[in-house]
């Protein structure tokens, strides 16, 4: 509900917010701020001051909002074949950043449309992210950048899919719902906006105690029964590599609880690996440590620890 | 005391130059009577006045001029002052390009080495650099600007007030150009100001999009006369 609340605050700011600044395709934008200051140098980069209730900085094709009450930072005008980017941005205060699918799709769709292609198809999916600190530092290019947290944050990952599987050559459609919420008190990490679900948290670290919760709800069509999954862990660091690897690495002092799925119990130890598949659904937990204390077992390990 | 080189009162045209041949009148109809230290001309219908001297023109369908006898016997002659009207279009020429200001009316009195011209009515200014490339065109309802053939391309500095528009062509682009609106613009050397409820947009070859409604800019040109950066403040009572 916080982060629909939220969300709602972001898009009435950018719908109804002052404007001081949009790029030739209306994909970036700068909005709703009180007092503003900044210039363009001869390369185009766009520099600025902000201060707003609170102040908005969008890259739409990202579905990517950051919003905060006093934020300094420059941006790329897109141009014909390049879409335009965040350089930098150094925001403080009560900062809010959302990457939101529908956003994204939107703002692809105008594009698109613009540009006289064919529109793309809505989908089934809807996928929020939010992260709310009280500074946020982004260092970026055209194509990747770097989100530097250095004060306690709460990042909440809500998504919503359709999975279509295949049993005896019949296609069975499940809506998945999964929420990921990590705390820390400091971070560097990625994102990718394209990527569905937990993937858009593409790399990172982050500093703690830490302390994480996954939930995966897959409903199968009547009378089937919801797969519910839950996953708790604290640790001093949580480093996650959902691009190459899909693992999330939980380290010292970890901690790991689970309900039904594939971990059910709890365990202590030094480090515990948290393998994803393609849909980023934990397929494998590996604890380490000495001592660990453990009163279940991972459905594929086998054998208590 | 001043030569009157030249009066000619012909049915068709009314010419006038001094010995030196430096300022040159025209019109269609006019006259001219002695004044202290010089001539008073009132002049009709396409009337011109060329400075080779001071590297300008002066063009409207009505002037009355003021001309006074220069500091050197015998050399150019002086356009003191000139209240024009009809379609005024004054150009200023300097060795960094040119400034063409035009409006319904307009009024010029010489100022130091150079002169100022009040206009009003849609008024309007244009910059050619050297290589002959429009780089700046404004627009408002009036302008003071202080003309020199010693300064860059010609205006030393003008306030315009409005609404205001500004063309520039931005510095590295072929045809990308920025097209500011606002209440009031400065034009000091190479630095423009513009406020109130400052707009910027960029030409569909620019990468540039749009600022809106900012309290303040000023742009900085480059000695091509091209925009070359430009700040904006907003609010706080800036």
């Amino acid at each position: 509900m916080k982060l629909l609340a939220s969300l709602a605050v972001l898009l009435a700011l950018s719908q109804g917010g002052r404007v001081l600044f949009e790029d030739k395709d209306g994909q970036i934008r700068l909005s709703n701020y009180t007092t503003a200051e900044g210039g363009v140098e001869e390369n185009g980069e766009f520099s600025f001051q902000m201060e707003g209730k609170p102040a908005l900085v969008e890259s739409l094709l990202d579905g990517l909002g950051i919003a905060g009450p006093k934020m300094s930072g420059a941006v790329t005008p897109g141009k014909a074949k390049s879409k335009g980017f965040i350089n930098r941005l150094d925001v403080s205060g009560n900062v809010r950043l959302t990457l939101d699918s529908e956003v994204r799709f939107n703002a692809i769709n105008t594009q698109l449309k613009r540009q006289g292609k064919p529109e793309m198809a809505k989908t089934e999916s809807k996928e929020v992210m939010e992260l709310v600190t009280a500074q946020l530092n982004y260092r970026g290019g055209s194509e990747q950048g770097v989100f530097t947290v250095p004060e306690p944050f709460v990042v909440r990952s809500v998504s919503d899919d359709i999975s279509e599987t295949k049993v005896q050559g019949k296609a069975i459609r499940s809506t998945l719902h999964e929420e990921f919420v990590v705390n820390g008190r400091s971070g560097a990490f990625s994102l990718n906006p394209g990527a569905k679900g937990l993937g858009r948290l593409e790399t990172g670290e982050i500093k703690g105690p830490v302390s994480m919760e996954m939930i995966r709800t897959e409903k199968p069509p009547e009378p089937g029964k919801p797969e519910i999954t839950k996953l708790l862990g604290t640790a001093d660091s949580i480093a996650f590599d959902l691009k190459t690897s899909r693992t999330i690495t939980l380290k010292g002092n970890i901690r790991i609880e689970g309900e039904n799925g594939l971990y059910r119990g709890s365990s202590e130890g030094d480090m515990a690996v948290i393998t994803l598949d393609e849909n980023y659904k934990p397929v494998k937990i590996r604890i380490t440590g000495d001592p660990t204390k453990g009163t279940v077992q991972d459905k594929r390990g086998g054998g208590k620890r | 005391m001043m030569l009157l080189a030249s009066l000619v009162l012909a049915q068709s045209v009314f010419t006038y130059s001094d010995t030196s041949r430096d300022l040159r009148i025209q019109a269609k109809d006019g006259q001219g009577t002695m004044v202290e230290s010089g001539y008073r001309f009132e002049l009709r219908g396409s009337v011109s006045i060329d400075s080779k001297k001071e590297q300008f023109s002066l063009r409207a369908g009505k002037i009355v001029a003021d001309v006074v006898s220069g500091p050197i016997a015998g050399g150019p002659n002086q356009l003191k002052a000139a209240t024009a009207s009809l379609g005024v279009r004054f150009e200023q020429v300097s060795p960094t390009g040119s400034s063409v200001l035009t409006g319904s009316s307009a009024t010029y009195t010489v100022q130091g080495v150079g002169g100022k011209l009040d206009a009003k009515g849609t008024v309007r200014i244009v910059n050619t650099n050297i290589v002959k490339k429009e780089t700046l065109i404004a627009s408002g309802s009036a302008i003071t600007a202080l003309l020199d053939k010693n300064s860059k391309r010609g205006l030393k500095s003008a306030t315009l007030s409005g609404p205001v528009k500004i063309e520039l062509d931005q510095a590295g682009g072929q045809t990308s150009r920025i097209v500011f609106t606002g209440r009031t613009l400065t034009l000091d050397g190479n630095t423009i100001r513009l406020s109130g409820n400052v707009k910027a947009t960029g030409s569909s070859a620019s990468r540039f999009g749009n600022l809106g409604n900012v309290d303040s800019v000023t742009v900085m040109l480059n000695d091509k006369g091209e925009m070359s950066s430009f700040k904006f403040r907003s609010g706080g009572g800036h």
